[in-house]
């Protein structure tokens, strides 16, 4: 064994060997859990930007263990996975940061909180790492485990009845994956993920098993990645904490059902077979209805965290209506908007904490001209939401530009509309909040509740970089997109090795 | 030249665009109270270099910037970075006096700075992507100045005003992308494949909003007349065109398909230039019927347009006639709004408040083309290139032209009466505002002494241009007349915005029935029901689950491999 096959592994144990130590710290020791929790995210970063450059030479990191009889577990990077893992890396980092300042009055036991934390973040990496359906399996639902707890995490009667919620969808979405993988591996043997898919050669006797297996696996994903009518769990869990929220929503649990759906579409079936089988319009149309409701929704919600959350069942679909569509320029938009709206939903629900955390205000109504309390938050706000509406030059107009080139490519002009009426309604429901926040005057003395802001910031530091730093990532990943290892650039790397070959 | 001064021109386009935006953060900044809010203004001094120096033709290729944005000046860039430049600067010079006693005037700057930065890259813009981003940015940042006032008024035209830049984007996106698939997305080679005509029509209306087309200009009197008074004149002079490059830039005006296009174009501009002087004449607030004029206006702009679709020789004429008829209506609007503004500051009767009331009725007069004025150049270019047009529409337009004329005079009469009623003012404006007027005054006038043709100055052409003022003059006096004998005459009203009441009603009408949509929709999809012992099950489970991890803690991760190893388990069954 050789340093690159141990790389993948490392990457997972970065996380993970910690998250199992954090939970043997006493609760007091603030400093050592502190200072163990940024080790190993910088340790993480480290590994997986060195990780970043071999795959852009072309290196191969493959970690290959015996599971059982003819089951391996398989942790490669392609240029697939090192987006997904360059992603929850960086934004574990600034969510670790922004949870650690967020979490520092709270009763509940931040051992048991971050423990857990390290182990989802684990799971993430490992989804984005796995060669192979099982070892994407046996991560997706080591994920619903370890989010649980994180959900839950205040302990309060909403927060449990959050919990039962969120269990019994995701274990359900769960069961279904399993079966959908269990048939799968019974009808073709073990299969790793390859570009260009590899079910074409079954195709012949099969086809009809397929197809089904295909919307078994989409059901099972589709329950993290909140399509409708499976994602009733999502706006229920957002009395979670906020970075808990931020992460769930931006990178670990809805990007994994997301990130599954891509994998199956172009690694295990190929959008060419899955074109031929027929399966990728109902797909489309499936991401599509749940883009429109989605926003629909989240255009009547009062509770700010409520209508992120609605959003985010919108967003998220994009990059399932990318993998519904055939075509480059279609991959592209759906594939690269895994980063841009991590990169800004993230920022939207560090700043619904901050603004929770700091004025105890979790209501827009109530919001009224707290751009000037809270001028950097609101700031990062506004950036974020214009490019959730899809104004350049955001990171999420660059998504809706090539989904929009990608459907014209392939004739299906029906998805402009959708997206039309996408950001018709983003704006409907983002525009009043930023006119609220900053053209309101304020509703008299400021609710006081939280701690005071110290020195001249208007919120500690850890609370205020997190939002301040993601909100510049989604504005430089649209500006510059066409620089160098911008995230569009990383995706036209994928894209060029999956449709040439 | 510019290798004379020593300045790449990719570093002028770039401080063109830049300067500005750089100068707004600056006022965001915490410490803004250390920055002079006016620098905002001389931010604009980069493209007025650009505007005198650039050589044409030059393109600045940003490879790393969006999607590889292009910078560049040609033809028709030059004229329009030339008085959008030069607006910028002189509305701004004129804001830091306006705003002078303004506790928010920070915000507005911050906005202005926004905005200019967007306008400007519009101009220089040689890319789509490029250009639909500075369009976004000079809309969303107009915002900040049309409710800066705060007051109600405010706020409705901010509401509807942004509605439209909402509208209006995303029509743009969806015609731009249809655009893009037939072609690539350097503004040079567009058109080139087939236009698909959804996208003509959806870049048409898009652009049509900013350039307060029929029935899309309900936004206009009301943003133009609420912002103050600096952001009102370029919001007439500059940004109004921008929604005219915008066609000029993305209609394929040498593509056989667009020549259908031609008579919508002619006939929804000839209009605009009658019902906005209609509607205008009713208003009772001078900003509005500036408002309203702007709209007659730009419908004079669109026959222009419509003509240049009409044949390439046609667009021969035509497109520099535009070019120049935008050029001279940005001054000498700007004029006319800061005169507004500086006789609302300066007292009665003194020698300053005459001296605005004379800038007031030249820019008026040249407005309405007045003979040896700027506009009676601008309107003989666009009557040259109307002789283009094919016969029975040159034959109309040489009708309709100077009835244009006879109805913008009235306007500008109506203007006048409102002006002369006005309460008085009691300020004094400082010199800045004085002499950025005046400056901005002088292209209005004099421009037709600077234009090559001395056709404007023969006495035919002159009395051509003179009957139409005389008329319109005795029109507008026999309005004043009759109001004074009958007071109902002058009292019927339209609300600004006209049709805007319309649309408002359909609005809320079509917003209640999707809540109704919504409502029942909620209703129809509702979370996962289980059965009863199915959910006692789960919720047991669940609690159990809870107990399990909230305890074992360090057991956690046991708890998943053993959990991870009966799934394995029974796939090595199944």
């Amino acid at each position: 064994m050789t340093f690159d096959n141990w790389l993948p592994l490392s990457i997972l144990l970065t996380s993970l060997i910690p998250g199992a130590l954090i939970f043997m710290i006493p609760e007091e020791r603030r400093g050592l859990r502190t200072s163990l929790n940024m080790g190993a995210a910088v340790l993480k970063l480290a590994l997986v930007a060195l990780m970043v450059w071999g795959v852009r030479h072309e290196h191969v990191y493959e970690t290959r263990l015996p599971l059982a009889a003819g089951l391996q577990l398989v942790l490669a990077a392609d240029a697939l996975s090192v987006l997904l893992a360059a992603l929850s890396s960086v934004l574990w980092f600034v969510t670790t940061l922004y949870a650690i300042a967020y979490l520092e009055h709270s009763p509940q036991s931040r051992s048991r909180f971050f423990g857990f934390f390290s182990l989802c973040v684990s799971s993430t990496l490992g989804i984005a790492l796995a060669g192979n359906l099982i070892t994407f399996l046996l991560f997706y639902e080591m994920l619903t485990l370890t989010t649980y707890p994180l959900v839950v995490h205040r302990g309060t009667p909403a927060s449990m009845r959050a919990g039962k919620i969120y269990l019994a969808y995701t274990i359900g979405g769960g069961a279904l994956f399993l079966l959908a993988v269990a048939w799968l591996t019974a009808l073709t043997g073990p299969l790793d993920f390859t570009g260009g898919g590899v079910l074409r050669r079954f195709a012949d006797p099969h086809a009809g098993e397929l197809r089904v297996i295909f919307f078994l696996l989409i059901a099972g994903l589709g329950v993290k990645a909140a399509l409708v009518p499976l994602h009733g769990w999502l706006p229920q869990a957002m009395v979670a904490p906020a970075p808990v929220s931020a992460l769930l929503h931006a990178v670990a649990v809805v990007k994994a059902g997301a990130f599954g759906i891509v994998r199956v579409v172009y690694d295990v079936y190929g959008i060419q077979f899955a074109a031929e089988l027929g399966v990728l319009r109902p797909l489309a149309v499936l991401a599509a209805v749940t883009i429109v409701y989605g926003s629909v929704r989240a255009l009547f919600q009062d509770d700010l965290k409520k209508r992120l959350a609605y959003s985010t069942v919108s967003q998220v679909s994009y990059i399932a209506l990318g993998a519904g569509i055939l075509g480059p320029l279609a991959t592209l938009g759906g594939m690269v908007h895994l980063v841009h709206q991590g990169l800004m939903k993230i920022t939207l629900f560090f700043c619904a904490g901050n603004v929770a955390e700091g004025a105890g205000i979790h209501r827009i109504s109530r919001m009224a001209g707290i751009g000037r309390r809270f001028p950097v938050t609101m700031a990062a706000f506004s950036l974020a939401a214009f490019g959730m509406i899809g104004v350049p030059p955001m990171a999420g107009f660059i998504s809706k530009w090539f989904l929009a080139a990608g459907a014209l490519a392939a004739g299906e002009g029906w998805v402009i509309g959708v997206l039309a009426a996408s950001s018709a309604l983003n704006a409907a429901y983002f525009l009043p909040i930023l006119h609220t926040v900053w053209f309101k005057p304020p509703e008299g003395p400021p609710p006081a509740a939280g701690p005071t802001p110290r020195g001249r910031l208007e919120i500690g530091w850890m609370l205020l970089a997190p939002p301040a730093v993601t909100a510049l990532l989604a504005l430089t990943s649209g500006l510059l997109a066409d620089a160098y290892l911008s995230p569009l650039w990383w995706t036209r790397l994928i894209v060029d090795r999956e449709y040439l070959p | 030249m510019t290798e004379l001064l020593g300045i790449a021109p990719q570093w002028l386009t770039a401080a063109a665009v830049g300067l500005p935006l750089l100068c707004a953060a600056a006022l965001a900044l915490p410490g803004r109270r250390r920055v002079p809010p006016q620098l905002v203004a001389w931010a604009a001094l980069p493209a007025v270099m650009a505007a005198w120096l650039l050589p044409e033709g030059t393109t600045a290729v940003f490879g790393w910037l969006l999607l590889s944005a292009r910078l560049g000046l040609d033809a028709t860039g030059r004229i329009f970075l030339f008085f959008t430049s030069a607006l910028w600067l002189l509305a701004g010079v004129y804001g830091t006096g306006y705003l002078k006693a303004d506790r928010r005037r920070a915000r507005f700057f911050f906005f202005y700075g926004l905005a200019m930065s967007g306008n400007l890259g519009v101009v220089l813009a040689q890319d789509m992507v490029g250009f639909y981003a500075f369009f976004a940015l000079m809309s969303f940042a107009a915002y900040g100045l049309v409710v800066h006032t705060g007051d109600p008024e405010a706020l409705r035209a901010g509401r509807i005003y942004l509605t439209l830049v909402v509208v209006g984007e995303i029509a743009l996106f969806s015609g731009l992308a249809l655009l893009a698939a037939a072609g690539s997305l350097a503004i040079g080679d567009l058109g080139a494949g087939a236009v698909p005509s959804v996208a003509m029509l959806l870049i048409c209306a898009g652009f049509g909003i900013k350039a307060g087309a029929l029935p899309l200009h309900v936004w206009l009197p009301l943003a133009h007349s609420a912002a103050p008074t600096p952001a009102s004149a370029v919001l007439s002079g500059a940004m109004i065109k921008a929604g005219l490059l915008g066609w000029l830039r993305f209609v394929p005006i040498e593509a056989a398909v667009s020549a259908s296009w031609g008579p919508w174009f002619v006939a929804a501009g000839a209009a605009a230039a009658f019902y906005a002087v209609a509607a205008g004449c009713t208003q009772s607030h001078p900003k509005t019927v500036l408002a309203y004029s702007s709209i007659s206006q730009m419908g004079l702009i669109t026959i222009g347009v419509g003509i240049s679709l009409f044949s390439p020789a046609a667009a021969a004429a035509g497109l520099p006639a535009v070019a120049l008829y935008a050029l001279h209506h940005g001054f000498a609007k700007g004029a006319l709004f800061l005169a507004v503004g500086l006789l609302q500051n300066a007292a009665p009767g003194t020698r300053a408040s005459r001296l605005a009331w004379a800038g007031l009725l030249l820019a008026a007069l040249s407005l309405a083309g007045a003979p040896l004025t700027g506009g009676a150049v601008a309107k003989g270019a666009l009557k040259a290139a109307v002789a283009l047009a094919p016969q029975g529409w040159a034959a109309a337009l040489f009708m309709l032209l100077p009835l244009a004329s006879v109805a913008t005079t009235v306007l500008m009469g109506r203007l006048a009466y409102l002006m002369a009623g006005r309460a008085p003012g009691c300020g004094r404006p400082g010199a800045g505002m004085w002499i950025a007027w005046l400056m901005m005054l002088a292209p209005a006038a004099l421009l037709a002494y600077a234009a090559p043709a001395d056709e404007a100055l023969s006495w035919a052409a002159i009395g051509a241009a003179a009957w139409p003022l005389a008329a319109g003059g005795a029109l507008a006096g026999l309005a004043w007349a009759a109001g004074r004998s009958s007071r109902r005459i002058v009292s019927a009203q339209v609300p600004a915005g006209d049709v805007v009441v319309a649309y408002a009603a359909l609005i809320r009408l079509a917003a209640r029935a999707a809540a109704a949509v919504a409502n029942s929709l909620s209703g129809w999809v509702p979370r996962v029901r289980l059965p009863q012992r199915l959910r006692r099950q789960s919720a047991a489970m669940a609690a159990a689950a809870e107990s399990a991890l909230g305890s074992w803690q360090v057991s956690g991760l046991l708890f998943l491999i053993v959990v991870v190893g009966v799934f394995l388990q029974a796939l090595c069954a199944g």
